[in-house]
C-alpha cells in the first residue's frame, strides 16, 4: 500500500517551514507555523492532514495551492522544484493543482450565476472550444458532483443554494480544469451534519473514478478515518505520525496522536480514559529546542528536553517523530 | 411532570415575523428537564434548539416572539414574568453558557472583577467574600485562583469559556443551559472541559439543558435526548435509547452521519436532500421529502409525538 505511495508521489512537499511575522511597534514575534514539513499525494490516495487549531494544517494546503510562500522548503511537481522555477503560482500550476475552501458562503461571488462560476476556469484554461461545448462540460460537471438536473442549476446565484449544493459547486469549479491534484481545507465544517458525508462519499468517488490525489485538511480524525488512505497527525507545525489511515487509529505511537484519539466522541463506543496530559497551546513563538509535546508528555524523558527526536518507522510506511517510540508497546493489538 | 421538574416547556411556539412573511422556528414542542439530569437537544442549523434555549430565557429578540404554550422553570411560568421578574430569574434559577461566550467578557477588567460583578449584583454580599467566592468558582472549573488579576486576552479560548462556565455557576442555579458551549474549542479541550461538568454536575446535582448538532457529543454527555427537526421534536428517549435503537428515519439518517472512530469501518451515506427552508416548509410532516420511507399520509399530516415504549416517544407516521 505504501509502496505503490512511495513509487510515485503527483505533488510532494519537502522540508517546508514557515515563519510569519505577528504583532508590529517595536516587538513583533517571529512565529514559527511550521517547520520541517514533508507530505507526499499519491495519484488515486487521499491523503488526510488532522491537527488542532494551530497545528499549521491550513498553512500547509495553502502553501501547496501556492496562496503563501514558504520560508524554506521545496514543492515538488513531477520532480521538478516549483518553489525555485516559478516565484508565483503559474497558469499551469493551477492548472494541475486546484484548492477547496472551508466556507461555501464566502468562496463563491453572490453576483454570478453557476454557469459563470464554473465556465471562466473552463475558458481560462481553454478547455473547451465554443458555447455547445462550454455548456455541455458545465452539465457534465454539475452531474459529476451530484446536482441533478444539471439545468435545475446553471442559472442560480450561489445565496440560492443550499451550503452543501455550494461546496460541490466549488468542487466542480476546482474540477473544471481536470487537476491532478486536490487540497481540501475543511471542506465540510461548515456544512449541516447530515450533508457532510454526502462531500465525503464524493471525494472517496473523484480519488477512484478520476484518480485525482486529494489532501484532506481537517480536525475531525474520525472523519480522516473514513475518507483517506493515509493520516499525518500535526502538532505544533511539525507533523508527529503519519501513515496508514488503520495504523494510526488502532495503534497511535506518538503520545499525541493517542491523546487526540481518546478525546473524540463516538456515538457507537464507550469513551476512552483520557490520558494524563498537561493543558497547554502548541509552542508556536518561543519555541523549546527539543520534542515539541515534551511539556505535556506523560512519558516524557531528560532527553526529550535536549534534543529533537528524529522520525522513526516502528512498522513499514508508519513514520513517528518521538524518541521512545520504540520502547513504548503498542497501544491495542 | 413532576413536582420537582426543573424545567417544563409545553407546546411552545416561536415565530419569526419577517418582512417577507412570518417563519414558524419553534412548533408545539414539549419536553421536561428533571432535578439532576444531562437533557440533549439536537438538531441541525434552524431545526430550532437555540431558538428554544433562548425563549426559556426570554432573551430572543425581533423579530422572534413567542406566539404560544408555556415555560415552567421550577415552577414559575417564565412567559408571565415581568421585567424584574425575569432579573430576579435568570443567573439565579437558570443560567447560559453558548458557543462564543468566551467572547463576551468584558476585555477591559479582569476575570476577578467580572466574576465578582455577577455575586454582588445578584445578592447582598460583601466584597472580600464575593472575592473568595470568585477563587473557588475559578477553582471548580480548573483555573488556577491567581487567573482573578488576569485579563481575558491573557487567557486562551478554553480557559475564557471556562471562565464563562464558573459565572454561570456563580448563584448555583438549579439549571444550565448550554447552547454549543465548545463547539469554537479544540476537541481535547472540549473534552478536559466536559469531563469537569460532568463531574461537577454529579457533584451538585444541577440540571443541564445540553445543546449541540454533534450527536456523538451528545449522546456521551447527556441522559437524554430530544431530536429537532424543522422546528418540531421529532424523537425523545434515553441516550442509550438514541444509540441503539433510534426509532425516527431522521434520527437513523443522523447515526448515518458521524462516522466511527472505533468502530467498525463502514460505508456511511448521510441524508439525501437538504434541510427544510423555513421560510417555505413542506406540507405534513417536515422531514418527508427526504424521508426514504415516506407515505401518502407523510405528505399532508403533522405526525404528533407518541410513545412508542415507556420513555421512547417518536412523530412519525410509518411508526404509528
Amino acid at each position: 500500500m505504501s509502496g505503490r505511495l512511495e513509487a510515485a508521489p503527483v505533488l510532494e512537499a519537502r522540508g517546508l517551514t514557515k515563519v510569519f511575522t505577528v504583532g508590529t511597534g517595536l516587538r513583533p514575534q517571529r512565529l514559527r507555523a511550521l517547520h520541517d514539513v514533508s507530505l507526499r499525494l499519491g495519484k488515486g490516495r487521499i491523503t488526510a492532514l488532522v491537527g488542532e487549531s494551530g497545528s499549521g494544517k491550513s498553512t500547509v494546503a495553502k502553501i501547496l495551492a501556492r496562496l503563501v510562500r514558504p520560508t524554506a522548503g521545496e514543492i515538488v511537481l513531477d520532480g521538478r522544484n516549483v518553489v525555485a522555477e516559478e516565484p508565483r503560482a503559474s497558469l499551469a500550476y493551477r492548472g494541475r493543482v486546484q484548492m477547496i475552501f472551508q466556507d461555501p458562503f464566502a468562496s463563491l461571488n453572490p453576483a454570478h450565476t453557476i454557469a459563470y462560476h464554473l465556465e471562466r476556469p473552463l475558458v481560462r484554461h481553454g478547455k473547451v472550444r465554443g458555447r455547445a461545448e462550454r455548456r455541455a462540460r458545465v452539465a457534465a460537471l454539475l452531474h459529476e458532483v451530484g446536482l441533478d438536473p444539471p439545468d435545475a442549476f446553471t442559472l442560480k446565484r450561489p445565496t440560492e443554494l443550499s451550503g452543501g449544493q455550494r461546496q460541490r459547486i466549488a468542487i466542480a469549479r476546482a474540477l473544471a480544469v481536470e487537476p491532478d491534484v486536490l487540497l481540501a481545507d475543511e471542506p465540510t465544517s461548515m456544512l449541516d451534519v447530515s450533508l457532510r458525508m454526502g462531500v465525503l462519499n464524493l471525494m472517496l468517488r473523484l480519488r477512484d473514478e478520476r484518480g485525482v490525489a486529494l489532501l484532506y485538511v481537517t480536525h475531525d480524525i474520525a472523519s480522516a478515518r473514513y475518507v483517506s488512505d493515509e493520516i499525518s497527525v500535526m502538532y505544533a507545525g511539525q507533523i508527529v505520525e503519519s501513515g496508514p489511515a488503520e495504523a494510526v487509529v488502532r495503534r497511535p505511537e506518538h503520545p499525541y496522536t493517542q491523546l487526540l484519539l481518546a478525546a473524540v466522541p463516538d456515538a457507537q463506543q464507550d469513551p476512552l480514559p483520557l490520558p494524563a496530559i498537561k493543558r497547554g497551546a502548541p509552542p508556536l513563538v518561543d519555541v523549546p529546542h527539543g520534542c515539541l509535546f515534551a511539556g505535556r508528555c506523560p512519558d516524557v524523558e531528560p532527553r526529550c528536553r535536549k534534543v529533537p527526536p528524529a522520525v522513526q518507522e516502528p512498522a513499514p510506511g508508519h513514520r513517528v517523530r518521538c524518541h521512545l517510540v520504540r520502547l513504548r508497546s503498542p497501544t491495542e493489538p | 411532570m413532576n413536582r420537582s421538574t426543573v424545567l417544563s416547556v409545553r407546546d411552545l411556539h416561536v415565530e419569526y415575523l419577517t418582512e417577507t412573511g412570518s417563519v414558524r422556528a419553534v412548533e408545539g414542542v414539549s419536553f421536561d428537564v428533571e432535578p439532576g439530569e444531562v437533557f440533549g437537544l439536537a438538531g441541525e442549523s434552524g431545526s430550532g434548539k437555540s431558538t428554544i434555549a433562548k425563549a426559556v430565557l426570554r432573551i430572543l429578540e425581533a423579530p422572534a416572539v413567542i406566539t404560544g404554550g408555556s415555560v415552567l422553570c421550577q415552577g414559575q411560568d417564565v412567559l408571565d414574568l415581568d421585567e424584574a421578574g425575569l432579573q430576579r430569574m435568570r443567573w439565579r434559577k437558570a443560567a447560559l453558557v453558548f458557543q462564543s461566550a468566551m467572547n463576551v467578557l468584558n476585555p477591559v477588567m479582569t476575570v476577578g472583577e467580572q466574576l465578582c460583578d455577577v455575586l454582588v449584583a445578584h445578592r447582598p454580599i460583601a466584597q472580600p467574600l464575593a472575592t473568595d467566592r470568585a477563587a473557588e468558582l475559578l477553582r471548580l472549573v480548573g483555573i488556577d485562583a491567581h487567573h482573578l488579576r488576569s485579563y481575558p486576552h491573557q487567557l486562551s479560548g478554553g480557559m475564557r469559556q471556562r471562565v464563562v462556565i464558573a459565572m454561570a455557576l456563580a448563584l448555583d442555579p438549579p439549571l444550565l443551559i448550554m447552547d454549543e458551549p465548545t463547539t469554537a474549542l479544540d476537541v481535547v479541550v472540549q473534552r478536559e472541559i466536559l469531563g469537569q461538568l460532568a463531574e461537577l454536575q454529579a457533584k451538585r446535582q444541577f440540571s443541564i439543558l445540553f445543546i449541540t448538532h454533534d450527536l456523538s457529543l451528545m449522546i456521551e454527555f447527556s441522559s437524554r435526548i430530544g431530536i429537532m427537526y424543522g422546528g418540531r421534536m421529532v424523537e425523545v428517549a434515553s441516550a442509550g435509547g438514541i444509540a441503539t435503537s433510534a426509532q425516527h428515519p431522521y434520527t437513523r439518517g443522523l447515526l448515518r452521519s458521524f462516522p466511527s472512530l472505533r468502530g467498525p469501518r463502514r460505508t456511511l451515506t448521510g441524508i439525501p436532500g437538504t434541510p427544510p427552508d423555513m421560510r417555505n416548509p413542506p406540507p405534513g410532516c417536515p422531514f418527508h421529502p427526504r424521508c426514504p420511507e415516506a407515505l401518502g399520509l407523510c405528505r399532508s399530516e403533522v405526525p404528533e409525538l407518541r410513545p412508542l415504549h415507556r420513555n421512547h416517544h417518536a412523530a412519525c407516521h410509518v411508526l404509528q
